[in-house]
């Protein structure tokens, strides 16, 4: 598991949901390599679409 | 008959062919407007209009900013104002010199392009209408 705390600049959303985010990020870093930055956002993005409902987007 | 079948085939040909000169003409226009304006597509599901008001919008402000200074929020905000008043909601917009991204996008409604050493993402999704009840 990657160390470091997620910071949060700027949100909208519920805990748990900004919980999950921060989860998810750090899962994608444990699978992927930090410049591999379209494999990362997918991973996200296809998580919280599942997790969360369709018509996630992330950069 | 056959004559007037042959004049017939005669006459779609040259239609044909000066369709395609006409297309063929308007890519070399495209090809050049972009290399003129430093602006390269690298993704792209939209109509060659739209493409042209964004390229023609980022290519403004950026030269209306300080070099060496580059204010993306406003480069975003500016175009994704443009185009949500224009084709409306709801647009976003990202720019920046190192992103990576994964979207959903409305058909017709996606532009990944670079413009000097800036990247603009520029996409439509489908807006639902909140639930009153």
């Amino acid at each position: 598991m990657l160390e470091g705390k997620a910071v949060i600049g700027e949100t909208d959303m519920l805990q748990t949901m900004q919980q999950d985010a921060t989860d998810l990020a750090s899962k994608a870093l444990d699978f992927f390599d930090v410049t591999e930055a379209i494999e990362i956002a997918r991973f996200i993005k296809k998580e919280f679409d599942r997790m969360h409902g369709p018509g996630w987007q992330c950069m | 008959m056959e004559g007037a079948q042959e004049e017939l085939e005669r006459r779609s040909k040259f239609l044909k062919s000066l369709i395609q000169k006409k297309k063929t003409i308007e890519q070399q226009e495209q090809h050049d407007h972009l290399q003129h304006n430093n602006v390269r597509v690298r993704a792209c599901d939209m109509p060659l209009p739209l493409q042209n008001r964004a390229f023609r919008c980022a290519r403004d402000l950026l030269d209306s900013m300080p070099s060496k200074k580059l204010d993306s929020k406003r480069l975003a905000l500016t175009l994704k104002k443009e185009f949500d008043t224009s084709y409306g909601p709801a647009w976003h917009c990202i720019v920046g010199t190192s992103f990576g991204s994964y979207v959903t996008h409305s058909f017709g409604g996606f532009v990944y392009f670079s413009i000097d050493k800036v990247y603009v993402l520029l996409f439509k999704t489908a807006v639902e209408p909140l639930d009153h009840s």
